[in-house]
């Protein structure tokens, strides 16, 4: 991995304007809600998402 | 403090059910940033990741993410046994699944038609990066599905998990050519209604096999309704949406009890060279460093997803220079371009997309503060600057990648000479040597995605049942 990176960076492929991991706000008022249930990496399951009372 | 006091809700509003399901009909509203293309997953050429969203309700795979971990867990599989060459891949079906819109109960030959049909797709638009090379799929019997590759993949499982890759009836493809209206899944939902640009009303499927960490049927709630809203709309007001995305740094209150958390969205945007001009910025080494020298990238990072995200990119983005390797320096790159003395440079074309325009502008005015005369133009959507690239009227384009699964390979991926989404054609032997050793790596217990199947002990099993 490491060399990898050396060789990407060394010879530009590309200019890298907006790095991995960057948040996004998720407001809710779900009972059971996550951050994991919303990323989008992931993918939302709304079926264990419950109602908030 | 903000981000402390939200760390601390989650800990109490973890993604696990509430302890009992409420005794009256449920309904949670969610806001949809467009409407979706339609019901099926295999038909649309570049799947939204709001209908990707919408179908993975109604239709699931063989595998899937946990939602707390990202690690690969089974779904319509039981779970997994892997040869010790680890080239076959054997995943036995989860008994008395069937489909919502039939009632007939899934079978292995729905399963590898499904596969097939998914996999097609995604060779076609290289919207998965590293499918293993000659990957076989067959129905070992009714209920066994059978994977065998040529070499060993750190990739099949996330592949397997991948929206494209859910099962779909196959009689009802037979029938009606395919699931643009009709959707055919085991998913927990099933759909009730569908009005075009407005709404969607998913019902709960009373025949899910899921069930809650606490052991109640899924899903929790009865009835989920999708409106295309943002921020702005009255369903708000009106209570009938119960989450809101973006990137705010004050994220907007909802209507009662709301909490607000933040959640990484793994995502890059970058300037990439089209090798195949014949520009001195794009064919000589040292001009691409200057380029990539004088622009700077917390600046471009923060415009690009709003000036309110300032506050919210990681550290590692908060100073120029701090992400190793990525340094940047405006004055160093004026200063190499001194010392390289090469007289006046044609003009420098750059293919933008319009939504990224703060960025593209950016890129614009590093460039000509190098004394360069820059040729901007912005395109209306990615498609639109794929072709601009694809038609040699660039130099310099936009570009950008959100990861299928959590692996880096993603991300190095997009550089290797025949990944399609290479579009500036970069390439280099040892590179793709260093990817396709890194592609046939085993996953590992821990850190690439293996979970406990994979990696742990061969022949053994896969994880528990979700």
């Amino acid at each position: 991995m490491r060399g990898l990176e050396g060789r990407l960076l060394d010879d530009v492929a590309a200019i890298f304007l907006r790095h991995e991991n960057q948040d996004q706000w998720v407001s809710a008022r779900l009972m059971g809600w996550s951050p994991a249930c919303a990323n989008p990496l992931n993918r939302p399951h709304f079926e264990r998402v419950g109602r908030l009372r | 403090m903000r981000f402390a006091v939200s760390l601390g809700l989650l800990t109490l509003l973890a993604c696990t059910p509430p302890d009992e399901r409420d005794p009256e009909p449920t309904r949670i509203g969610i806001p949809l940033e467009r409407d979706i293309q339609g019901l099926d997953p295999q038909a649309p050429e570049r799947l939204t990741i709001t209908t990707g969203q919408v179908l993975l309700q109604l239709y699931e795979g063989l595998v899937d993410y946990d939602p707390e971990t990202l690690q690969p867990v089974a779904r319509l599989a039981s779970g997994w046994t892997v040869s010790e060459d680890r080239r076959t891949w054997t995943f036995p079906l989860r008994p008395g699944v069937r489909f919502t819109d039939s009632g007939r109960p899934l079978t292995s030959h729905d399963v590898v038609a499904s596969l097939r049909r998914g996999l097609a797709v995604l060779e076609r638009t290289g919207e998965f990066p590293g499918i293993p090379p000659a990957l076989h799929l067959e129905a070992a019997d009714d209920h066994t599905v059978r994977v065998v590759l040529g070499q060993p993949s750190h990739a099949l499982l996330h592949l397997l998990a991948h929206v494209r890759m859910v099962v779909v009836d196959e009689e009802v493809v037979a029938e009606t050519g395919d699931l643009t209206l009709r959707p055919a899944g085991t998913g927990p939902f099933r759909l009730a209604s569908w009005v075009p640009d407005s709404d969607l009303l998913l019902v709960r499927n009373p025949d899910y096999w899921g069930r809650s960490a606490g052991g109640r049927p899924l899903p929790l709630v009865d009835a989920v309704e999708l409106a295309v809203a943002d921020a702005s709309s009255p369903l708000y007001s009106q209570g009938l949406l119960d989450a809101i995305f973006g990137y705010w740094a004050d994220p907007p209150p909802l209507p009662g009890g709301t909490v607000h958390h933040r959640v990484p969205w793994f995502n890059t945007i970058f300037a990439g060279f089209d090798r195949r001009s014949d520009h001195p910025v794009v064919q000589d080494r040292e001009l691409r460093r200057v380029v990539s020298l004088a622009v700077v990238r917390p600046d471009a990072a923060s415009a690009n997803i709003h000036a309110a995200a300032a506050g919210l990119l990681p550290p590692s983005l908060a100073a120029p220079g701090r992400l190793r390797g990525q340094r940047t320096d405006p004055e160093a790159a004026a200063r190499l371009l001194t010392r390289l003395d090469l007289g006046p440079l044609p003009p420098v074309r750059i293919a933008w997309l319009e939504r990224d325009r703060v960025t593209g502008v950016l890129l614009g005015q590093a460039l000509e503060d190098l004394g360069w005369t820059v040729e901007l133009t912005f395109h209306g959507g990615v498609g639109d600057v794929r072709t601009a690239v694809a038609s040699g009227e660039a130099d310099l384009f936009r570009s950008g990648w959100l990861a299928d699964y959590p692996d880096p390979y993603n991300f190095l991926e997009l550089f290797g000479s025949g990944s399609g989404n290479n579009w500036g054609g970069w390439e280099d032997p040892a590179y793709d040597e260093d990817l396709a050793r890194l592609a046939a790596r085993p996953a590992a217990p821990q850190g690439r995605g293996g979970g406990r199947g994979p990696g742990s002990r061969a022949g053994t099993g896969g994880p528990p049942a979700r």
